[in-house]
């Protein structure tokens, strides 16, 4: 059991690093080992070293093929964490409501929340109002908006990549490479019937609510069951899509030999979606911080609070994003610098030969 | 109260290059060198770190190995840059010690 823990910690070193190595690394871990020093204590110093060889490169060969590898699985690290952490992001921010303490706006209707000032949907007999808000609440409204835009732009950014990760595929040297093009086309399919079916599900939704004498709402016209089940199906595709991408991603990453134009597409897409990951997460902090400072003001008469459905996740949403931006910068980082290596020796050419 | 911070001054990098200019040899030895020199433990993980960065930057180099025990030795320019390196800690020792044998005379 203790032994096992040494070499689970010489198996997390990179492949090359074990090659030239791994048998010297092995007898002199034998010899600190029979000298009683504590597996525990050899085990982390493997283990600190093995993530520093990960994540530097250092000492590693310079051939097209291990720099290649390299860069394909920098640019993973790079855009991965935004798709791990964006949806969850997105639930916490995406929906606000609007509360106002006085008579004048109801409680838990959804507003127009954004920018250039604040419509809060009264009664229909007030029509639109613009009311004050607490300066916790514009800040809310400003980053969730921020984080709104970066969202949108990161995931165009995104598309254009895998849309360059796919003509990659269709001309590396990869066996089953038209299937596994084909395969990649899924999450652009899936996004599309997203859309479509949200389309579907407005038009199904209700078009109307009507008060009744006893102060409750009920719906007026559409289909509201079958928008429910549209609405669920949409849920369940979006997180296959979301999954299936992910899963693609790092599979391509691992296993497809992606010509030299797609690598160099691809290092720029990283280092885009970095900066922008890094951006959100100011965005998302500065949301948190507002959430707190909102939670701890007093309430003045006639302004208007946001609340957010799940905001109490915030904190490990906040804490998880943080790990994500750290891995995205250094997966950028590396893509550059791979990149770099690759393109002022040309070694794609001396693969060729 | 001493400082722990101090310890942590003791530069891997020199460490290993001063344990190799006594001759070649393997990481275990490196390791048990540096210990009886400084009292210093290293870790397996910390040396190769050293010892991979010294091999890429041409100070040290891997010698044949007729067992699992790779031998490493300095080259010229490991040479070079340690007595450069060793000159300006002396240098600065040196400094150093003046200094506190005069506040100490005063």
């Amino acid at each position: 059991m203790r032994r096992s823990r040494v070499e689970i910690a010489l198996r997390c070193y990179p492949h090359w690093w074990t090659e030239r190595y791994g048998e010297e690394m092995r007898a002199t871990v034998g010899d600190l080992a029979s000298e009683g020093r504590s597996d525990t204590m050899i085990a982390l110093s493997l283990l600190r070293d093995a993530v520093r060889s990960r994540v530097r490169g250092r000492g590693m060969p310079q051939n097209y093929g291990l720099l290649a590898a390299r860069t394909r699985m920098s640019i993973t690290a790079a855009t991965i964490p935004w798709l791990v952490v964006a949806p969850f992001v997105t639930v916490i921010t995406g929906q606000v409501f609007l509360h106002s303490n006085t008579s004048g706006a109801r409680s838990g209707v959804s507003y127009y929340f954004s920018f250039f000032g604040t419509g809060v949907l009264g009664t229909s007999a007030h029509g639109y109002r613009h009311p004050p808000l607490s300066p916790a609440t514009q800040v809310l409204g400003v980053s969730s908006q921020m984080l709104s835009w970066l969202t949108l732009i990161t995931f165009l950014v995104l598309a254009s990549g895998w849309s360059a990760c796919r003509d990659g595929v269709k001309h590396s040297t990869t066996p089953k490479r038209r299937r596994l093009a084909s395969t990649s086309r899924a999450p652009f399919i899936i996004v599309l019937l997203i859309i479509v079916m949200k389309i579907i599900q407005s038009d199904l939704s209700p078009h109307d609510f009507r008060e009744t004498k006893n102060g409750q709402s009920i719906a007026i016209g559409g289909h509201p069951a079958a928008a429910a089940l549209l609405g669920d199906a949409t849920w369940t595709l979006a997180i296959v899509g979301w999954i299936l991408a992910i899963a693609l991603a790092i599979w391509i990453a691992r296993k497809v030999d992606l010509p030299p134009l797609a690598l160099r597409f691809g290092r720029s897409v990283s280092v885009v979606t970095a900066s922008l990951t890094l951006l959100s997460f100011f965005a998302f902090a500065t949301w948190c911080m507002a959430l707190v400072a909102q939670g701890q003001q007093l309430p003045d008469v006639g302004t208007v609070t946001a609340s957010y459905p799940h905001d109490a996740l915030w904190f490990p949403v906040a804490l998880a994003f943080a790990i994500a931006v750290t891995v995205s910068v250094l997966g950028a980082t590396n893509a550059k610098r791979s990149w770099r290596t690759i393109s002022s020796q040309r070694l794609w050419s001396s693969q060729t030969n | 109260m001493p400082s722990k911070r101090l310890g942590r001054t003791q530069d891997p990098t020199i460490l290993v290059l001063t344990s190799l200019t006594g001759g070649p040899k393997h990481g275990y030895a490196i390791i048990k060198d540096i210990e009886s020199m400084t009292g210093t433990l290293f870790g397996p993980g910390t040396l190769y770190g050293v010892l991979v960065r010294l091999e890429e930057e041409g100070l040290v180099e891997a010698l044949a190995s007729t067992d699992r025990r790779r031998p490493y030795r300095i080259t010229g320019q490991g040479a070079a840059v340690l007595t450069e390196r060793l000159q300006t800690s002396m240098k600065v020792a040196a400094i150093g010690l003046r200094q506190l044998g005069a506040m100490g005379s005063t």
